[in-house]
């Protein structure tokens, strides 16, 4: 247990000092603040426009980020044979994906919570209140990008990183379309239907983890929707650990 | 009554010390070339005892490095398997006991070499306050007290040669596994990293290191393996190669034409 | 080394000419932009109309941003209404409606909006079908009924919704006072009198406003002397079979003892030919 916090600990240092990531969570912040600009253009509706731009925003580049590092994650340790550094030490394979997950899960939070943050207060000066709808768009978008970190992860475990991070993109897209998958699915032909509704079930449903609509009219969310979402991060984050570890304790270097 | 005692003790130490080893048996590995099968390791059983400086010899590509890879489960052998005090040697409380240098050391970029040397500590589950000791110590000892706080991604592969020995003592290994820890060094280096080497004999340390230069090899090992083409062709003492009248070397290149 | 040579003549040689392109081409750009004439007689930006995905597709490709989406085309939709457009009339503006309100069902500003500016851009059917959807996905709002009702009144004559329309908005709490009088307006000038005649009684019973209150009170008064007239020419009509030829009729055979006057000073009118009692 603690082996796998020591590995965490090492990937979160190791990822906070990649300058590719300052960029990335530097620009996102530019464009969160930006909202203000499309807000003053909105007709008296700038607080609507501020909290859509602002969350979309910050999802769109946590996903850029979870993507671009969660590919290279594995890629990296055995391309720069830093992996034999680690694994030739007292750690089991398993631990070691566990602490690079847990590793990167922090790095892709501290970034989440320093663009919430920025979210916040440029909210708060603008209107002078912040509805709790808002902290909980910012909790569920984290879990989701938790997931995807899984999910890269898995797909690092045995593809290249550009397909790995080709894999995950296609993987948010489906998972935030399965609202219109399973329309689709119950307008289809029978045959047509099984298949689609078999996608929707297959795949992570990420729309589970969107209450950044809900945020315009301060809806939060009621605590079964959360406790059955928190089930569901658990659930589906563990079988892709599972999958990514089972392909990964293969792997050689 | 004082030299049976001696004997008893003799044969104590030596149980001891066969005990205390290496033990490789009928390790075999293939790779697969497009459809072609490539065997780097064929059925390859040794021991090293406890004490040695084990020199493990072999041409570039004769399976030295794939040896060593399949001793600390960076590979999985076909079959075969390698065991440390009977143990198997990749198990997590075997590794606890190994200290290892791969052939090209390298490092996370951002960290210092304060920095890396705390991590792998921390993964021995070493005592932080013991950490920071050792690590003071054994920077000093490879020549890198200067250099302590820099990024390792600057460091020279002199450098990073020398962290990666200072990484491999930071748990006071019993054994030591270097792969190829001469190679690429200026002389002044090898001399230096010989004298570290012989130092850790010194300290009663089992060593297990392979090289393909021969001279090294000549001077600081008790017992050496030949290998080549993923066979073993000798194991027993440099001077039994030799027959105390050629070179290492021309006895090496006559046994591996 | 003639390779090495070869590279040092051409770098420059291949800056100058690129350079020479780039100019060049920019030239030709400014000439077009500034001196050729202009298409339309407008600016190159406003020249282009905004092309809405429709609903459906907007929101396949909104992965779940819906509210996102609407806002894109909302903050569009404001930049198309305040540019101007060449073709004298905003086409594109109720489908731009559709867009947001289909995205975003419950954005009651664009409903509001929508039912402002679209009948005054000459698309009153689109604005009330709108206004429709809007009391559809918002049943708790009384702006909705209430700017169809507006929409009614104003761009389609049609007193009977309109009176319709705010009876219903004055239910709603959060209503302006005024809403229910209104109503009542409305229906008295469909001539649903009865009808103007009770919700005036409601507001006068209701409202705390006494203004309003004061307002409803004139109006039962007048909507009094109608009736009044209204039941002398019927009891005129039984005794003599006739129509009497005007008002003042009423009063010489005793049926009433004198014509009532309006509150409002208005004079009662009367169609001898059809017996009704008007107020214009």
């Amino acid at each position: 247990m603690k082996t796998i916090w020591v590995i965490a600990r090492n990937t979160f240092i190791e990822t906070i000092r990649e300058k590719i990531l300052y960029a990335i969570v530097g620009f996102s912040l530019l464009v969160i603040v930006a909202s203000l600009l499309a807000g003053s253009v909105s007709l008296g509706q700038d607080v609507r426009v501020i909290q859509t731009f602002g969350l979309t925003a910050m999802t769109v580049f946590l996903l850029v980020i979870t993507i671009f590092v969660g590919s290279h994650l594995l890629y990296k340790e055995t391309e720069q044979k830093t992996i034999y550094l680690t694994l030739t030490k007292p750690v089991t394979r398993v631990w070691f994906y566990l602490g690079k997950f847990v590793g990167l899960s922090l790095v892709i939070g501290a970034s989440a919570l320093l663009m919430g943050l920025v979210y916040v207060i440029l909210l708060w000066a603008k209107t002078g209140f912040v509805a709790p709808a808002n902290y909980w768009a910012i909790g569920f978008t984290i879990l989701e990008a938790w997931l995807v970190v899984a999910v890269g992860m898995m797909f690092g475990s045995f593809a290249s990183p550009i397909s790995s991070a080709l894999y995950s993109f296609g993987l948010i897209l489906i998972g935030h379309s399965t609202t219109t998958i399973h329309a689709i699915a119950q307008k289809s032909a029978p045959t047509i239907r099984y298949l689609l509704e078999g996608v929707y079930y297959a795949f992570p449903n990420l729309e589970k983890f969107n209450l950044r609509n809900e945020v315009v009219y301060a809806i939060s969310p009621n605590p079964t929707q959360v406790i059955t979402t928190l089930i569901y991060f658990v659930a589906f984050t563990a079988l892709l650990l599972a999958l990514g570890i089972a392909v990964f304790r293969k792997n050689e270097f | 009554m004082l030299r049976q005692y001696l004997i008893c003790q003799s044969i104590i130490l030596y149980a001891k010390a066969l005990s205390n080893m290496l033990k490789l048996q009928k390790l075999t590995k293939q790779f697969w070339l497009g459809s072609k099968p490539f065997t780097a390791v064929n059925s390859l059983s040794l021991e090293v005892a406890t004490g040695q400086v084990f020199g493990f010899i072999g041409l570039n590509g004769a399976g030295k490095t794939t040896t060593i890879k399949m001793i600390t489960g960076l590979l999985f052998p076909d079959s075969g398997q390698s065991s440390w005090k009977k143990q198997d040697s990749t198990s997590v409380e075997s590794k606890k006991k190994f200290g290892f240098m791969p052939e090209h050391p390298q490092f996370h970029r951002h960290l210092s070499a304060t920095e890396v040397l705390s991590y792998v500590g921390e993964l021995f589950e070493i005592d932080p306050t013991i950490i920071t000791k050792r690590t003071k110590v054994l920077l000093k000892q490879v020549g890198l007290a200067d250099s302590a706080k820099i990024p390792v991604r600057n460091f020279s592969k002199g450098m990073r040669q020398r962290l990666g020995f200072a990484v491999a003592l930071i748990n006071n290994p019993e054994l030591l596994i270097l792969d190829e820890p001469l190679d690429g060094l200026d002389p002044i280096g090898r001399a230096e990293f010989k004298k570290l080497i012989l130092e850790q004999k010194a300290a009663n340390k089992t060593i297990f290191l392979s090289s393909h230069i021969l001279s090294d090899i000549d001077e600081i090992c008790d017992q050496i393996a030949v290998i080549d083409k993923g066979k073993l062709l000798f194991i027993g003492s440099p001077k039994k190669l030799t027959g105390g009248k050629k070179s290492l070397e021309a006895a090496f290149v006559e046994l591996v034409r | 080394m003639i390779f090495t040579d070869l590279k040092l003549r051409i770098v420059p040689l291949i800056v100058l000419i690129a350079w020479s392109v780039a100019y060049i081409s920019q030239i030709n750009y400014d000439a077009w932009r500034y001196y050729s004439p202009s298409v339309l007689n407008t600016s190159f930006n406003e020249f282009i109309e905004p092309q809405p995905l429709s609903p459906q597709n907007t929101r396949l490709i909104s992965f779940g941003a819906t509210e996102f989406a609407a806002n894109i085309y909302w903050l569009q939709l404001i930049q198309y209404y305040g540019g101007g457009t060449p073709y004298g009339q905003y086409r594109k503006l109720p489908e731009l409606f559709d867009t947001v309100t289909e995205l975003s069902p419950n954005f009651q500003q664009a409903y509001i909006t929508g039912l402002i500016i679209l009948p005054g851009e000459g698309f009153v059917d689109q604005a009330l079908s709108l206004g429709e959807k809007g009391q559809k996905n918002l049943p708790d709002s009384w702006e909705m009924p209430y700017y169809t009702g507006l929409v009614y009144h104003i761009y389609k004559k049609d007193y009977a919704q309109a009176g319709a329309k705010f009876n219903q908005a004055a239910t709603f709490a959060g209503a302006p006072a005024i809403t229910k009088l209104f109503a009542g307006i409305y229906f008295k000038e469909a001539d649903q009198r009865k009808k103007a005649y009770l919700i005036f009684q409601t507001v006068v019973a209701t409202s705390e406003d006494q203004y309003i209150i004061a307002r409803a009170e004139k109006q039962l008064a007048h909507l009094d002397g109608i009736f009044t007239l209204e039941s002398a020419v019927a009891k005129y009509r039984q005794q003599f079979s006739v129509y009497p030829k005007n008002l003042n009729q009423l009063v010489t055979s005793n049926i009433i003892k004198k014509i009532p006057v309006s509150p409002f000073g208005v004079k009662y009118t009367y169609n001898p030919k059809t017996g009704r009692i008007g107020d214009d």
